[in-house]
């Protein structure tokens, strides 16, 4: 695990957040925690809010709530170990309070792992909607509660996209009471519980629903395609794709992530939802073999795809004129470079 | 037995298991439960102890290091990587710890066989290794003591598909590998083997433990009285224990086989393997109980036989 | 044409009837002419799996060791595969062996709703870049959206395809056609089908599966297997032929390979028994089958009732006891007539 802190990512959130500068001044002097900060995203945004203090100057106190913070903070020292981050060990299914001086709160506590979905559904509910009940709790005790952003999902549409991805005003129905089901409806259920908060104890609460990342920080067990291919092509092996080759995803890099969820919760409506992904559609076979040319030994692509659901539509990807209308934000990583990185962050982990 | 002062007992852990240790530590008579440490209020076994007027905390282990005078002993109900972390602190604070993950830190113990030489031997970790084990090892060690040499002993656990929680279901290779481990240290044989099954029938079945060894030419007669003056030592502390089919010599082989009912503290009846683990590590704690607070040496009760 | 793959288990369902005793040699003369007949996979094994030599399920003549080092040495074309039950292989001691032996196809297999028991194993195996199935056993005991939720699990894991087994025979086509296009609408990876033959239903069981959607079809030589045998593969190789299913297997090798089969290694060519179709019938577990006789014989009753009541109680592998609780109640039901 790299001690050192990555140029390369530090480069990348500069980039991300160069035209939003004078709009995340908002941030600047103020504390700001994220719950949920050992993952992808809290990693990102970690990496975001130190850049924005060390290139700009602003102050930004980071307070990082996760389950196992204080692992995070060993392995990523550069981050845990600095003096404008504190960790903190905080499971949120346990009531708890934020530093009095916390004005702006990211949510992004949460179970993505499909294993654990199967595994232990009631953990993941529990998380979710204990989960942010605490955090809901703890926000509406704070006097200086400027913003809180809800991390969300895409998975709360449910249904099936439009031609241009799903929007955030137009929702499916979810099979309720199926197992496979609980975290999609476990995070319409925070969902309801923000409009609840929000009209009784009047917080300002943005939502964001992500989509499919990628960018340095993911764990290349997870069981999502992408992850997957990573993996194969890392280990030298053929790259093996299941399902429909054809459907289509997008993928967001890290740093335009973090930087669109920290213009969110600083410039979004409250009340309103934002979609969080990027509009480069490509389908999984696409991404299999754009892995396959970034790597070396060009691994062959392999397909075990099941026939009849090539004719089943299991598309996965927004639209995000929303944000992008609003919000003035854009990518700024499209997905041959953010996987060039992300191979290249994996070798320096792997070497180190 | 003296009525001295309880002995204070902290549990980690506040899941099933650390719950039904709960209730048990309560109804002990030698025991106070100081102390109900897990990492989030919202589990169900905290909404109990609080209930009962138990002092929680969702610090975990910080709960313990913030204030050590709060218990003597530690019972370590959580998972084998997080009781390794644990064992480190509780270490340095000199806490003795009964260790009920298959973390194989410390001394295996079986309270039938060894529950005072663990007390002893002062090292302070104790390890209750695995349900399975705990319902086998001991008649296996029986079978044991009646010959020179064990060649194989295998043990196969059927357990109720529902008692069987995510963290079971997570670490069936832990549990087996800790019961294989704790088989050959009990028996010397040369080789073991412990296998387990999940049984979804419903209703839910009891925990039943079948035990082959293959040894020789033993005597069943002597199998039988040997494995009954075991069962006697084991219902002392884990009422629910039975032989049900008593040492039976098949192709050369002998069989027997045990069930566990649970005594239904905290979970049903049927979670005979999460019960017999439970017991198991109260028996060792009000050991350490009575000890502390007789000046004469206190032996482990051995049960009607008083072999 | 569609394609069907299909996995040949003959050296490993096909060890239940002998007691786990097939020999080395016998290993090798199959594996080579599976081998040559082109079949995609060949499993080999105890009939319960990888680890699973034990006195509760038999004793394999062989050790996994010895079994996989010929297998392996007698493969080229074919791909070597298992079959595996956590529980009773262990990564430590089971797995990581026969990944560093060059297997390539791990079946996991659970009960079929206990799925979950399976993730450790998968993600190894998934990790160790070997490919990887899930395997769903007594799959009858389970409705359709059951055996879906449990497949979804499997393939959260990273199980690349699902199979289904109807361990105790009691399918008919309509069930088959049911449960898998049930599963082949509710998950995204490959679906297939493991059939056995007590109701005289694996061919055709087979083939309605294939017609549903599956894509992977277990087939041994001669129905060598477990009870009353599997789909025999020859017969579903040719059925496939004459349907235009794409199998890449060699009608007259695999013709060839049975014939060696049965010259060498089937001491008994597998027959539909009494006992088969009434469990069969009543979706019993057939292992019951020493006990539910000497419990009969013991108490006077009719065997075969108590496979009718044991299917209505839908009694699982390890309720020995309620055989003879159902024998009593039997003895009652007949003192009052």
């Amino acid at each position: 695990m790299s001690n050192a802190s990555d140029a390369a990512i530090r480069e990348d959130c500069l980039a991300a957040i160069a035209p939003h500068v004078p709009v995340l001044r908002e941030l600047a002097g103020r504390r700001l925690a994220i719950t949920g900060g050992s993952g992808f995203l809290g990693s990102w945004l970690a990496e975001t809010v130190t850049a924005l203090n060390d290139e700009h100057k602003m102050d930004i106190r980071l307070d990082v709530l996760a389950y196992r913070a204080s692992a995070w903070a060993a392995d990523y020292e550069h981050l845990g170990g600095r003096p404008d981050v504190s960790t903190r060990d905080q499971d949120v299914r346990s009531s708890f309070e934020f530093a009095s001086d916390v004005s702006f709160v990211v949510h992004a506590a949460g179970i993505p792992d499909g294993r654990v979905h199967s595994s232990d559904p009631l953990r993941v509910f529990q998380t979710c909607v204990t989960g942010i009940g605490n955090v809901l709790d703890a926000a509406s005790k704070l006097s200086n509660m400027a913003g809180l952003l809800n991390v969300s999902s895409g998975l709360i549409y449910g249904g099936q996209a439009g031609p241009g991805g799903f929007t955030e005003d137009t929702f499916g129905g979810l099979d309720i009471g199926q197992v496979s089901h609980v975290y999609a409806e476990s995070k319409r259920a925070a969902e309801s519980l923000c409009a609840a908060y929000r009209s009784q104890f009047r917080i300002p609460i943005v939502t964001t629903r992500p989509f499919t990342f990628v960018g340095p920080y993911q764990k290349l067990n997870r069981p999502w395609a992408l992850n997957n291919f990573l993996r194969d092509a890392l280990g030298g092996r053929e790259i093996r794709v299941h399902g429909d080759g054809e459907t289509r995803r997008s993928y967001m890099y890290g740093s335009d992530a973090a930087c669109w969820v920290l213009v969110a919760l600083v410039k979004g409506t409250p009340g309103r939802a934002y979609n969080l992904g990027s509009k480069g559609v490509m389908s999984i076979r696409q991404l299999a073999e754009e892995i396959s040319l970034q790597v070396e030994r060009r691994p062959a692509v392999l397909f075990r795809t099941l026939p009849a659901a090539q004719l089943r539509q299991s598309d996965f990807f927004p639209s995000t004129d929303r944000a992008m209308q609003e919000l003035k934000v854009q990518e700024t990583v499209g997905i041959s470079s953010a996987l060039a990185k992300t191979i290249a962050w994996h070798k320096r982990q792997a070497s180190c | 037995m003296s009525a001295g002062p309880k002995l204070k007992v902290a549990i980690i852990g506040t899941g099933n298991i650390g719950t039904d240790l709960l209730i048990k530590s309560m109804r002990s008579s030698s025991l106070v439960c100081t102390l109900f440490a897990g990492r989030n209020f919202s589990s169900s076994g905290m909404k109990k102890a609080n209930y009962l007027g138990v002092n929680i905390s969702d610090r975990g282990i910080d709960a313990i290091i913030e204030d050590p005078s709060v218990c003597d002993v530690v019972f370590d109900a959580t998972s084998a990587p997080a009781h390794a972390r644990h064992w480190e602190v509780l270490r340095e604070m000199r806490k003795t710890v009964i260790d009920l993950t298959p973390a194989k830190l410390g001394e295996p113990c079986v309270p039938a066989i060894n529950a005072e030489s663990c007390v002893e031997s002062g090292g302070g970790n104790i390890n209750m290794i695995t349900c399975g084990g705990q319902a086998s090892i001991p008649i296996a060690y029986a079978l044991a003591q009646l010959q020179q040499e064990i060649e194989y002993i295998e043990v196969a656990s059927s357990i109720a598909s529902r008692s069987a929680g995510p963290a079971t279901r997570f670490n069936i290779d832990e549990y087996v590998d800790a019961t294989e481990s704790a088989l050959l240290k009990f028996t010397r044989a040369r080789y073991a083997k412990a296998i387990l099954i999940l049984n979804p029938a419903h209703p839910p079945i009891d925990m039943q433990t079948t035990i082959y060894a293959k040894m020789g030419t033993p005597d069943v007669t002597e199998a039988r009285k040997a494995v009954a003056a075991m069962a006697e030592r084991i219902k002392v502390y884990v009422p629910g224990y039975e032989v049900i089919v008593p040492p039976t010599l098949e192709a050369g082989r002998l069989i027997t086989t045990v069930r566990v009912r649970g005594n239904g503290d905290h979970l049903p009846q049927y979670a005979g393997n999460l019960d017999i683990i439970n017991c198991a590590a109260v028996a060792v704690a009000e050991l350490i109980a009575a000890r502390a607070s007789s000046s004469t040496v206190v032996r482990f009760p051995r049960g009607k036989s008083n072999a | 044409m569609p394609r069907v793959t299909i996995s040949d288990p003959t050296l490993r369902d096909g060890n239940h009837a002998v007691r786990h005793q097939l020999k080395k040699e016998h290993f090798a003369v199959y594996c080579k002419a599976a081998d040559a007949a082109n079949v995609p996979i060949v499993e080999v094994g105890h009939g319960n799996g990888l680890g699973a030599s034990s006195m509760l399920v038999g004793e394999c003549g062989v050790t996994d060791r010895e079994i996989l080092e010929v297998a392996r040495t007698n493969l080229t074309h074919s791909k070597l595969g298992i079959h595996l039950i956590p529980g009773f292989a262990t990564v430590k001691k089971d797995l990581s062996q026969a990944v560093s032996m060059g297997v390539d196809v791990f079946r996991v297999a659970s009960h079929c709703t206990e799925a979950d028991t399976t993730e450790r194993h998968i993600g190894y195996l998934r990790e160790a870049g070997k490919e990887v199935y899930g395997v769903l056993m007594m799959s009858h005991m389970a409705d359709p959206q059951t055996l879906v939720d449990e497949a979804r699990k499997l393939e959260s894991y990273g199980a690349e395809g699902v199979v289904i087994m109807d361990s105790a025979g009691a399918y008919l086509p309509n069930d088959v056609t049911e449960r898998i296009s049930a599963l082949v609408g509710g998950i995204t990876v490959p679906v297939g089908f493991h059939a056995h033959n007590n109701l005289g239903m694996a061919t055709a069981n087979s083939v309605a599966a294939v017609n549903a959607g599956a894509s992977i079809i277990d087939g041994s030589a001669r129905g060598f297997g477990a009870g009353a045998g599997n789909a025999q593969l020859e017969v579903i190789i040719a059925v496939f032929q004459r349907l235009g299913i794409e199998t890449g297997v060699d009608l007259y090798k695999i013709l060839d390979a049975a014939d060696i089969a049965e010259r060498d290694f089937i001491p008994l060519l597998p027959s539909i028994s009494s006992v088969s179709i009434v469990s069969g019938l009543h979706g019993v577990f057939s292992g019951f089958i020493k006990q539910v006789q000497k419990i009969a014989a013991e108490r006077g009753v009719d065997p075969r009732d108590i496979f009718a009541e044991l299917g209505k109680r839908k009694a699982v592998a390890g309720q020995e006891s309620l055989i003879i609780e159902v024998a009593i109640d039997l003895q009652k039901g007949k003192k009052l007539q």
